[in-house]
């Protein structure tokens, strides 16, 4: 047995450490660590509730957008103001262009890399398929692939977009309790649907090699595997190769819908929804354990039993909870172990992010890949680039239905005590702010953030969180080069900044989705 | 060669930005348009960079930052990051955003291989003497109890490793308000007791001390804003690659005076609106709390992500995240500096407050604090904001 430590684990936003036992070429028990604290929810405290909007964006620079809806939510409750249509679709077009951003920043600057890591050059040889690593190498090594390049080239586009309605990104200015600042010009819509028209020809060119809507046709697996045999440029797209080649398309594959998943019962899918629609929200939310369960936000409990925190024992509301950082933590312990805490739903460890909105959302085709292959790195990839596909057509729509004649704002008064909650999705999972105001100040604020659900340590029970259970059990090639261990936790696209505030091995690990 | 003010003289091509006084820098700016003049000092950049036969190494640490300012440099536009690196000979020794590398050990020995263990390429290139750039993103802790263990990478805590890099760093950039003054991680009520590089907030010293140098013989160069903008990190990474870093005027914030000059309020697209008396959220935003008459930064000039927009243009009062200080400073966001009592979120197109006459030109005293002329100019009820911003700083 050797014990692999990965710190930093870089490639992510943040602070995070991973340490995992490999016994016998596979992965017997992790430890997720994030390693910084901020004490950002101490700093709200005592300020004027408004300011709530601009603090909490600078908990992450990958996602502030994330932030910036969840107080604004949070903030439109807290003040009893609905926001008018306009306003909604502004918000909309700028959480879903960050949606766009962050998603392909991931997977092409963050993720991808790991497949042109040298260590498949051997194993894909082997395979008889050296000519594939090439390609990898070719498009998804970073500072050089092909792909990398145009990628790191387009995500701008989609902050420009945000700039247009948000003044500047990241971190842009312009939400208020009640609607947006921001009175767009039919100019601005017509920039916005150029850049628009530019990351739709990166999707079609360079993730598809073919049309948004043929690949939107696709609502299972077999489906898939008919696009890839419809043409050459389909099955030659980034897409098409990570389809083909990563997991069990072609027989020289990686792997990689061969671990990263769940023992069945042991971590759930949550998603609190997002997306404004009217009536309700687009993407649906829910918590997912085998049965698909409405949310209830009072289920959401916060475990502190592993964290460099003290202040009380099993799991607090996170409207009750507390955050006194311990001053002398032993960094080498595995009882106390991260700056993270432990987020439940009804006590079971759950997992946020794309695989997790697609499944509570019902999305037939990555419902239909969870089912048959598991929850594993695979699936939890494609998912977010069906994710990509899906919102990017949503954009357009929010875009064009603006009514430029109509208001952006509805007047609202800063009340002297008040609760709020706001709940939505940052591009990498579940996403709660939780306000009380008592003097027309912020008394308490409390954020649960999703790599606190993702990363998160074991809590009270003795559960690990989703990204060590993901680890548990993953076959591991080579210790001093444990790829697999890093597109594991990569998947989860964890984002550390915001988040501070491995048991038994497993014969087999595949999560059984029933399909309802 | 130091420009006068006969802007008819200039040969913008041969324009030798970093000798630009401020006025000047401005003026240009302002006749031939902004995207005009970056076009211009592109060129600057860009031959002195291929010229450069070496290569150009880059260390970039991030701290206790929210990595807004990495996704702000990747914004950047000509030169991008990526001309900046595969053509411009940069070299990213080390970025825990975007490295291929991460840091590796087993058994609690680190991994000795450079190309996938991120630490060990570190130590690599410390190990081997070369110049480098150092960027320092994010804030860095000093808690607890003066052990910096509120943040720790690849086992040691971050302020060790900024301080180690300091000493022997050819110049040393603060990338964004938390780099260079603490910023958010930095506000009431410091939970984590952190830092930017040399200055605590307003106050010189901050974890390197006021007396820091770096081999090319400067202080840390702060380029803040929240997050920074990749213009600005660009052109001084140029600056001192080309060896002109010395020629960089420092505010006595240790911004660069190019950038940094004057205050926002100048030239602020909603100028017109302010000095014609009409305020609110279509006009000027000054009474809805707008800083940016107590706010140094280029931002209308410049503007953000492509030129596209900047905070006030969309109808956003300005927060200050240039200044030091800041988020305490300018909070709460909304009030206006002077006033007493926030206003609650009124009706956006109603004026909010008597509307001022413009009067004479500030005093010279007055002109030389960005800021505060401005304040002058607009009658008593700003001179009482000016009192509260110092009443603010004691």
């Amino acid at each position: 047995m050797v014990e692999v430590t990965i710190d930093p684990l870089t490639r992510i936003e943040g602070h995070l450490k991973v340490r995992a036992e490999v016994d016998g070429g596979k992965a017997t028990n992790a430890w997720s660590s994030g390693m910084m604290y901020r004490g950002l929810e101490n700093i709200l405290v005592g300020r004027d509730p408004r300011d709530a909007f601009f603090i909490t964006q600078r908990a992450c620079g990958v996602c502030p957008v994330a932030h910036a809806t969840a107080s604004i939510r949070c903030l439109d409750d807290a003040f009893d103001v609905t926001p008018p249509e306009n306003a909604k679709l502004v918000r909309n077009i700028i959480l879903g262009s960050n949606y766009l951003m962050s998603h392909a920043t991931h997977f092409y600057a963050l993720w991808a890399p790991d497949l042109a890591n040298p260590i498949y050059k051997q194993i894909l040889e082997d395979a008889g398929a050296g000519s594939v690593y090439s390609e990898l190498n070719r498009r998804f090594a970073a500072f050089s692939g092909s792909s990398w390049l145009r990628a790191v080239a387009t995500r701008k586009k989609l902050h420009e977009i945000i700039a247009i309605f948000g003044g500047k990104m990241p971190h842009h200015m312009t939400y208020i309790p009640g609607g947006v600042t921001v009175r767009p010009d039919i100019g601005d819509i017509v920039k916005t649907y150029s850049l628009w028209l530019d990351g739709k020809s990166f999707i079609e060119e360079q993730v598809l090699g073919g049309s948004v809507d043929r690949w939107l046709e696709n609502k299972s697996l077999n489906d898939v595997l008919a696009w890839l045999d419809e043409s050459e440029s389909h099955a030659n797209s980034d897409i098409g190769l990570l389809l083909r080649y990563g997991g069990p398309v072609e027989d020289a594959n990686l792997g990689l819908h061969t671990y990263g998943g769940y023992e069945a019962g042991k971590c759930g899918f949550l998603s609190y929804g997002v997306f404004y629609e009217r009536n309700g929200k687009w993407l649906k939310s829910g918590f997912y354990d085998g049965d698909f369960h409405t949310l209830d936000p009072e289920k959401v409990t916060e475990h502190i039993a592993h964290s460099w925190y003290s202040g009380y024992t099993g799991g607090m509301h996170p409207t009750k909870g507390v955050t006194e950082a311990i001053n002398n933590p032993d960094f080498k312990s595995k009882d106390k172990y991260s700056w993270i805490k432990a987020p439940r739903y009804n006590d079971i460890p759950a997992e946020v992010g794309p695989l997790a909105r697609m499944i509570n959302d019902k999305d037939p085709l990555v419902l239909d890949l969870a089912t048959k292959l598991g929850a594993n790195v695979y699936t939890r990839t494609l998912a977010r680039l069906q994710e990509i596909v899906r919102v990017f057509v949503k954009l357009k729509e929010w875009v064009l239905d603006i009514n430029l004649d109509e208001k952006f704002y509805e007047p609202a008064e800063l009340p002297s005590s008040a609760t709020g909650v706001g709940l939505t999705e940052a591009p990498r999972g579940a996403l709660g702010h939780w306000a009380s105001i008592k003097d027309s100040k912020l008394e308490r604020y409390q954020l649960v953030v999703p790599t606190t659900w993702n990363c998160s340590p074991r809590d009270s029970n003795g559960n690990l969180g989703p990204a060590e259970q993901a680890v548990v059990d993953t076959s591991v090639t080579a210790p001093e080069n444990p790829v697999e261990i890093l597109h594991v936790v990569r998947s989860f696209d964890p984002c550390l900044a915001c988040s501070i505030h491995a048991l038994d091995p497993r014969n087999n690990k595949k999560y059984e989705i029933k399909v309802v | 060669m130091k420009y006068n003010n006969k802007l008819e003289e200039l040969d913008l091509k041969n324009v030798d930005i970093f000798s630009l006084d401020r006025r000047t820098f401005l003026k240009i700016a302002g006749v031939v348009g902004a995207a005009t003049f970056i076009s211009t000092y592109r060129a600057d950049i860009v031959q002195g960079l291929v010229a450069s036969s070496t290569s150009t190494n880059l260390v970039w640490l991030e701290g206790q930052d929210c990595a807004g300012c990495t996704i702000s440099f990747l914004n950047g536009e000509q030169p991008d990051v990526i001309q900046a690196i595969m053509q411009l000979n940069v070299v990213p020794i080390y970025h825990e955003t975007i490295m291929a590398q991460q840091g590796l050990f087993v058994d609690g020995a680190a991994v000795k291989n450079a190309d996938i263990n991120a630490n060990y390429a570190l130590e690599q290139f410390e190990a081997s003497g070369k110049d480098f750039v150092l960027v320092v993103e994010g804030a860095t802790p000093r808690g607890p109890d003066g052990t910096g263990n509120f943040c720790r990478v690849g086992g040691e805590p971050f302020k060790d490793i900024v301080e180690r890099l300091a000493s022997h760093s050819l110049a040393t950039v603060a990338v964004g308000q938390c780099g260079s003054y603490g910023g958010i991680p930095a506000a009431d009520p410091n939970p984590s007791d952190c830092s930017g590089l040399q200055f605590y907030r307003k106050e010189k010293g901050g974890i390197l001390g006021s007396d820091y140098k770096s081999k090319a013989g400067l202080p840390v160069i702060n380029l803040p804003c929240c997050p920074t903008h990749p213009d600005w990190v660009m052109v001084t990474l140029a600056a001192v690659i080309l060896g002109r870093s010395g020629g960089i005027d420092l505010d006595e914030y240790n911004r660069p005076t190019a950038f940094f000059g004057e205050s926002l309020h100048e030239t602020c697209p909603r100028r017109g609106y302010f000095d014609s008396g009409k305020f609110g959220y279509e006009y000027c935003l000054y009474n809805l709390g707008c800083k940016g008459p107590f706010t140094s930064s280029e931002c209308p000039l410049r503007l953000w992500n492509n030129g596209r927009n900047m905070c006030t243009q969309a109808g956003a009062p300005c927060i200050g995240c240039a200044e030091p200080g800041f988020p305490d400073d300018k909070s709460p966001f909304y009030l206006p500096l002077g006033a007493t009592t926030l206003p609650s979120t009124g009706e956006p197109t109603a004026p909010t407050a008597t509307p001022v006459t413009p009067t004479a030109k500030p005093t010279a005293a007055e002109e030389e604090t960005p800021g505060f002329g401005v304040a002058a100019a607009v009658g008593a009820g700003a001179i009482a904001a000016a009192k509260y911003l110092k009443d603010r700083r004691e």
